[in-house]
């Protein structure tokens, strides 16, 4: 009966942490976004404006006060940071729903670990 | 088809519609699939050339009237076809029936005895399921009627939908437009699967808002804003030429679930927002509501396939493009598309983008190929990416194909030391008697005890197929005869007992074999 109960917690504890991470992905996804949108924006307005111009950017619920290309550089920093993370949280998700499978008693599920390729390099050797 | 354009050409040529509508709708009944075909073509063809040529436009549209009827009083037929499944002589059998100590229970999934046999069969299947063994072959020996293909049928369903089984006869391969080994390397070529996986980065949400700037000049590129959103988050993205080119091509509005592929800006439409099922009261048939999507916008999508070898090889081979694998027409290959495509496969299992999956290939009837097979046979299981060789045959000591030696089974003597053998033994008549019923059950026939006795001793006496048989024949004269069960089938199997027998091509017996009449 012990054994039982802890082999569903243990279940319940992976499955747990394969949803916050998935809810970590979006969030990190959101930010993405917002980072690419007043990336997106400010290179726009880049040529329009004086090298030295300055523009108002918020964080969290701060604005912010910087010129332009500083800031287009802190954010493009961000965005990569921002997908280094998501890449690192969608390759720590496979093992830990291998394992879920397997406390499940699922089959495992075949085949992800190997190299993505693409449909294309199948045709035309 | 050919037919149908024929007649078409002569429709159109002008004979006189009195004959042709009743000429249009004999030919449809005739051919149901055909009837729709023409249907939809004239359909078009009358709409396209109404202007222009007025009378072909009528006639077009009169046969076209015609042949709806046709077609419509055609697709019931259809349905009845289709409800009526085809029932094959191992139809019933749903895997080799072991526990998971690979113990056969007497009775399970639909085989009955042959217990040894189908134990030896799923050790063999555990191999392969390990993937432990390749390049091995099995033999399933036995008299006619003991159960060979059936535990290979057994074997393919236990194997289940990601390992390749093919299953062909001996004497298939001897055809004209395919040299003998050809067709064997085909056959070995489809029983091994390569898994891949398919990685796309895609954008996937629901459109809120698609806006189209107009150019300011004429020179001017467009510009735009295209709002997505999933459950979670919102973003907008801006537009260039040629993502707003995809996005008017595929129709793309407000409320529409889309994916965009972010290698190659492929746009494809998923289906509307059920959010957005009550935009409109006038929907078409085809619009399709999917769940607006959860999570992040911008997803990994991951998709694991299974092909084997020889489908890449046709998509490969340049003469034919990768159709030639719907019709089946393959023709042969050329081997340095094969050795390039096992160079390829090859470098991707080294890169980890592939793995290889050994199947099984199933030749029924052994004894049929010839020398130069077996001696081909020989060498392909050496090679590292063979798959599971399985045989059945149910000749004792008799001669090889193409040679005038004797050897056990047909099968050459080197051939034969890399075999191992799993014989089969005749069924007793308790085993007969409960496969006759599990026959009835699969047939849809019920059958009383003693006709179950008599088919039995039918089974006993001539072969298992043959009272297995019986059981439809019975079954129909029975209800034609409204007879209440009883068991009429006497006119068929008296040829068995051997009474008509002189009267017949091929008579080795002189004297009828004395039998109780039943």
């Amino acid at each position: 009966m012990d054994k039982l109960l802890e082999e569903y917690s243990t279940a319940d504890a992976v499955a747990e942490e394969i949803i916050s991470e998935k809810h970590q992905i979006s969030d990190l996804d959101r930010k993405r976004n917002s980072a690419r949108e007043a990336l997106h924006h400010l290179k726009k307005i880049q040529p329009k404006t004086a090298a030295s111009s300055a523009s108002w950017i918020c964080f969290g619920n701060t604005f912010i006060k910087m010129d332009t290309p500083s800031s287009i550089k802190m954010l493009e920093e961000d965005y990569k940071q921002l997908s280094t993370e998501m890449e690192k949280l969608r390759e720590g998700l496979k093992p830990k729903v291998a394992a879920l499978h397997k406390l499940e008693g699922k089959a495992e599920a075949k085949g992800f670990n190997l190299q993505g390729m693409r449909t294309e390099e199948l045709l035309n050797l | 088809m050919k037919s149908n354009a024929a007649r078409h050409a002569r429709i159109r040529s002008g004979q006189s519609p009195q004959t042709e509508p009743q000429h249009a709708t004999e030919s449809t009944c005739s051919v149901s699939k055909r009837s729709e075909v023409v249907c939809n073509r004239e359909g078009g063809c009358s709409r396209n050339d109404g202007s222009g040529k007025q009378g072909s436009g009528v006639l077009g549209a009169l046969i076209c009237g015609v042949c709806v009827q046709g077609a419509v009083s055609q697709v019931q037929e259809i349905r009845d076809i289709t409800r009526i499944e085809r029932i094959g002589a191992h139809s019933h059998i749903r895997g080799l029936g072991l526990d998971d100590a690979l113990e056969p229970r007497p009775v399970s999934q639909g085989m009955v005895g042959q217990l040894a046999a189908r134990r030896a069969a799923g050790i063999v299947l555990e191999m392969v399921k390990d993937g432990k063994i390749a390049g091995r072959a099995v033999m399933i020996a036995g008299q006619p009627g003991t159960g060979k293909t059936a535990i290979a049928m057994g074997m393919a369903q236990a194997l289940g939908v990601d390992t390749p089984f093919t299953a062909m006869a001996g004497s298939e391969i001897f055809s004209l437009e395919m040299g003998k080994t050809e067709a064997l390397t085909q056959a070995f070529r489809k029983s091994i699967g390569v898994r891949i996986k398919e990685e796309t980065e895609i954008i996937e949400g629901e459109v809120v808002e698609v806006q189209i700037d107009r150019p300011t000049s004429a020179s001017g590129a467009r510009e735009g804003k295209l709002t997505l959103k999933t459950t979670e988050m919102e973003t907008v993205y801006d537009l260039g030429g040629k993502m707003i080119e995809s996005l008017t091509k595929e129709k793309v509005q407000a409320g529409d679930i889309i994916t965009i592929d972010k290698a190659t800006g492929k746009v494809s439409r998923l289906g509307r927002s059920f959010t957005r099922a009550r935009d409109y009261d006038a929907m078409g048939p085809q619009t399709k509501f999917v769940q607006c999507p959860e999570g992040e916008l911008q997803k990994r999508k991951e998709v694991v396939h299974t092909v084997s070898l020889h489908e890449i090889d046709v998509i490969n081979s340049r003469t034919q493009g990768f159709l030639a694998l719907f019709s089946g027409d393959t023709g042969e290959i050329k081997s340095e598309v094969r050795e390039q495509i096992n160079s390829k496969v090859a470098e991707w299992r080294e890169e980890g983008k592939a793995e290889i999956v050994p199947g099984v290939l199933f030749i029924d009837e052994v004894h049929m190929l010839d020398i130069e097979c077996f001696s081909f046979l020989n060498r392909a299981l050496e090679s590292d990416m063979a798959p599971i060789l399985i045989m059945a045959t149910n000749r004792g000591i008799t001669k090889i194909r193409g040679t005038s030696y004797t050897s056990p089974h047909g099968v050459p003597i080197d051939l034969l030391d890399r075999l191992l053998i799993i014989s089969t033994q005749p069924y007793s008549e308790r085993e007969i008697k409960q496969i006759l019923s599990i026959r009835c059950e699969e047939e849809d026939v019920e059958m009383t005890e003693d006709a179950v006795a008599i088919l039995t001793r039918i089974g006993m006496e001539t072969s298992l197929r043959y009272a297995m048989q019986l059981i439809t024949a019975a079954s129909l004269t029975c209800r034609k005869r409204k007879a209440g069960g009883a068991f009429g089938c006497q006119a068929t199997f008296m040829f068995a007992e051997g009474e008509y027998q002189d009267q017949f091509l091929f008579c080795e017996k002189t004297t009828p074999v004395a039998m109780d009449t039943v």
